[in-house]
């Protein structure tokens, strides 16, 4: 019987179908051997616990990185991913202090402009070429390369001798590096850098080999190269990046034998993958912090560690002249019970803000009390700044994204309710939020919160309040810091450094230019098999002391 | 035949470029700075964002920023990502386009099957328990939304009863449970539908007909019945087509799918303008081509139907 013509259409179609399901899986983009990957899907964990089986570490993020060149960005995820893949002269060590890493040891000139690093000579690229002091100076060079569009570099390096000139296009190199032989490398500033030692303990000033980005510019960010603990195997975008223990690190190979960093946007799904054994390590916050600590097996696998991130609520002075007045700054933060919301509503997700600076930052003014919940003085200093009971105060929108509404609406009605003065709450999208709090002029007050690319108060004290900086949202300006803040910023003597730094803080403290809510924690849900994970104040810790325990 | 083909394809040009101009504007027009968020929480000068400003072409004026961007979309370039530093469009969607494709087609002909199978056995069983209990069902897949049907299913499939994976499409398992959400809606309205359309068949005098003819009612049924009972479910079908892939991000992102749809939401969160527009192009593209799919098909279904 010869087929009629819709069952030759639904033939076809169907054929269409199988060749379509058939087709090959998603390919990776950057693979190390530009081959589509061998490796196979990840399994549950104990199908891969046989012996001979690979050990592999499963960590979720919420996103992809944007980069796996380390030194372009300053961005969360592209930092925890790549510290694991590269390494620089410096790291930090407990204490958050540079420590060696690729340089043994340095020195520093009296006047704070010659730096001096001394390389080991047993640390070898992934490539199998050994790291050499050349190898900083094309680094640093290209991070300062306006081409290469690295935002950090003018940050980071700006001081560097040279660099202005070489970004102004106005010079071939960059003074100020040299290589004085294959072991020992010079950086000469143009002006002391009190910071430039903890910049160059960041994953971001990691050395890349010069061989690498050429061979495979433009796409070589996609296979990357470095001198970590840990070698690049793929990206597979939206899904995961996987890196295998490299046997050649410098420092012992790592115990285990692959890590995949796997991206699941759903913070509920990353929870069912992590029950189910899917993942071994994830990040936890917001609505699912209830569930993991109401259930028994999970809220004994929650660890907590502190974070340099200082979430605040910004009070904008130029929109609203009456935070001009120190007096009513201090009425608001008096007036909010802040342990409270931190308990009741955040589910104790951060530690109360002391101050400014996060507790663990080595130049954070030790001692430092919280501001106590105290409505009758909030009252009694809004009435001495000319707003009895609240009449006269300007209506004020209180701004924040949708994840931290409940918080804003407790916050607003604290506000309402122990100052009598009148605060609505808009919700905006985050981009929007952020966008208006550059363009300072759009928001009253808002949520918003600051972390640290390394562990220095300059981080908050200089970034957040120095009178005309750009990022200084909340248009405070008192000449007095500002003072104490240049004196902190060009101390080379470190312990005077801290001191100045200190007596900032506590200015700071006093004059509450934002209110400082709290200090972030790192909240990671760990599998109990998976021994060796803890985080710092920047971030999840190398790797390569990790092991997984039967 | 041809000259309705070349209709359309005019058609279709001016759809897209319409698309991609309100896309454009929009994206734009929207607040929200994306070298600002490009850098983030960085505290960048204000020099450095001027510089990116310029190397990103958002310096220029609008309309001189729509002409560069018409005229490489033209020759198939649709520039860099603002997000993936310095990787091309088409390498950032062309990925995620297979990926969606791939795992739509299959939940839209699950759902376009599971329709025809239970409309039409609703309406051959019209008015006994088997029409009741799969109207039933109908109705409460009409009325789940799909982010709640997909937490359902991975906390009883793959937390629970541990039979399925919970995320991700790296094996034929992982393919079940997106596709069973994404099919459950659309199946559940056109289920209704045919039903709704073959109850008014299968009394019409043609089916009468063929019975008489001694045809068993199974050929009957599939071969004059279902025919002209797919006509109305084609027709919401293509309609809802585009419903349907635009709210794919949503169940793309509960079972971590490195689909179009996610990557799209990351576009736009991240104001990534060229990957927002490139995506528009496509899914606009895809939306048109199913329609003219349907159209054509409408032709083969049925052969009064000719166009000029």
């Amino acid at each position: 019987m010869k087929p009629t013509k819709p069952a030759s259409i639904t033939l076809a179609l169907l054929a269409v179908l199988l060749v379509f399901v058939a087709w090959p899986a998603q390919l990776p983009i950057g693979t190390a051997t530009g081959a589509p990957s061998a490796i196979q899907p990840t399994v549950a964990l104990a199908a891969s616990m046989a012996p001979g089986e690979p050990k592999v570490v499963r960590i979720r993020y919420s996103r992809d990185p944007r980069t796996l060149e380390p030194g372009l960005f300053l961005e969360l995820v592209t930092g925890y991913i790549s510290k694991d893949l590269h390494a620089g002269l410096m790291r930090f060590d407990e204490k958050m202090q540079p420590a060696p890493f690729i340089a043994r040891r340095w020195t520093v000139s009296r006047d704070g402009l010659t730096y001096i690093f001394t390389l080991r000579n047993d640390v070898k690229f992934h490539n199998g070429r050994r790291v050499v002091a050349s190898d900083f100076v094309y680094t640093f060079t290209r991070i300062l390369t306006p081409r290469v569009r690295a935002a950090a570099g003018p940050q980071a390096l700006g001081k560097v001798k040279g660099a202005r000139e070489y970004m102004d296009g106005k010079a071939t190199d960059v003074e100020g590096l040299m290589a004085l032989d294959d072991n020992t490398f010079r950086i000469v500033l143009s002006e002391p850098d009190p910071s430039l030692l903890l910049r160059l303990s960041t994953v971001f000033l990691s050395v890349i080999p010069r061989e690498a980005v050429v061979e495979g510019e433009p796409r070589w960010r996609d296979k990357p190269v470095g001198a970590g603990a840990f070698r690049f195997v793929e990206w597979q975008p939206q899904v995961r990046v996987v890196l295998e223990a490299n046997p050649d690190y410098f420092l012992g190979r790592p115990k285990i034998d692959r890590i995949e960093n796997l991206t699941v946007p759903d913070v509920a799904t990353a929870l069912a993958q992590y029950e189910k054994g899917e993942l071994d390590i994830v990040d936890v916050r917001g609505a699912q912090l209830a569930q993991v600590t109401r259930d028994p097996t999970l809220s004994k696998e929650l660890k907590e560690f502190p974070r340099a991130q200082l979430l605040w609520f910004g009070m904008n002075q130029r929109r609203v002249p009456a935070f001009r007045d120190k007096r009513v700054r201090q009425a608001f933060i008096y007036a909010l019970h802040r342990q409270v919301l931190i308990e009741k509503v955040m589910l104790n997700d951060r530690y109360l803000a002391t101050g400014f600076v996060p507790a663990g930052i080595p130049d954070a003014a030790p001692g430092q009390q919280a501001y106590p919940h105290d409505p009758t003085k909030a009252r009694r200093l809004l009435a001495e700044a000319g707003f009895p009971g609240g009449k006269g105060f300007p209506r004020i929108e209180f701004v924040s994204t949708a994840d931290e509404a409940t918080l804003v609406e407790a916050i607003v009605a604290q506000l309402k309710t122990k100052l009598g003065i009148d605060v609505v709450v808009r919700i905006a999208e985050s981009g929007d939020l952020l966008s208006g709090m550059w363009a300072k002029d759009r928001w009253d007050m808002w949520s918003w919160g600051w972390s640290a690319d390394r562990p220095s108060a300059e981080v908050w004290l200089y970034e957040l309040i120095y009178g005309g900086l750009e990022s200084n949202f909340v248009g405070y300006n008192n000449p007095e810091f500002n003072k104490l803040v240049d004196r902190a910023r060009s101390e080379t003597d470190l312990k005077r450094r801290i001191a100045a730094w200190q007596e900032a803080e506590r200015m700071a403290h006093d004059e509450v230019p934002y209110i400082p809510f709290g200090f972030a924690k790192f909240l990671y849900l760990i599998k109990p098999h998976v021994r060796g994970f803890s985080a710092d104040l920047l971030g999840p810790k190398r790797l390569e002391n990790l092991e997984i325990v039967r | 035949m041809p000259r309705y083909l070349l209709r359309r394809l005019a058609a279709t040009f001016i759809s897209l470029f319409s698309a991609a101009l309100i896309a454009f504007l929009a994206s734009r027009l929207a607040p929200g700075d994306p070298i600002r968020l490009m850098v983030g929480d960085q505290n960048v000068s204000q020099e450095v964002i001027l510089q990116l400003q310029r190397q990103y072409g958002l310096d220029r004026p609008l309309l001189v920023q729509y002409v560069y961007f018409l005229r490489n979309a033209l020759a198939g370039d649709f520039g860099t990502s603002y997000y993936y530093v310095g990787r091309p469009v088409l390498q950032v969607i062309a990925p995620g386009v297979i990926v969606s494709l791939r795992w739509q087609t299959i939940a839209l002909a699950l759902a376009v099957a599971a329709a025809l199978g239970l409309g039409t056995l609703s309406a051959i069983r019209h008015n006994t328990w088997l029409d009741h209990s799969i109207m039933l069902f109908v109705i409460s897949g009409i009325s789940l939304p799909s982010f709640a049907l997909a937490t359902i299913l991975i906390v009883v499939f793959s937390v629970r009863l541990g039979i399925l994976p919970v995320a991700g499409l790296t094996s034929p398992a992982h393919y079940i449970l997106p596709c069973i959400t994404m099919a459950a809606q659309p199946s559940a309205l056109l289920a209704r539908l045919m039903r709704a359309s073959m109850l008014e068949v299968i009394h019409q005098d043609y089916m009468m007909t063929a019975r008489a003819k001694g045809l068993q009612e199974v050929v009957v049924i599939a071969r004059h019945g279902l025919r002209n009972a797919l006509l109305p479910t084609l027709t919401v079908l293509g309609i809802m087509a585009g419903r349907i892939l635009a709210g794919a991000f949503l169940i793309e992102t509960v079972f971590s799918i490195p689909g179009i749809g996610r990557i799209g939401v990351q576009a736009v969160v991240h104001r990534d303008y060229p990957v927002i527009l490139a995506i528009t192009v496509i899914l606009s593209m895809t939306f048109l081509a199913v329609t003219f799919i349907v159209d054509v098909l409408y032709g083969f279904l049925d052969p009064r139907i000719r166009y000029a």
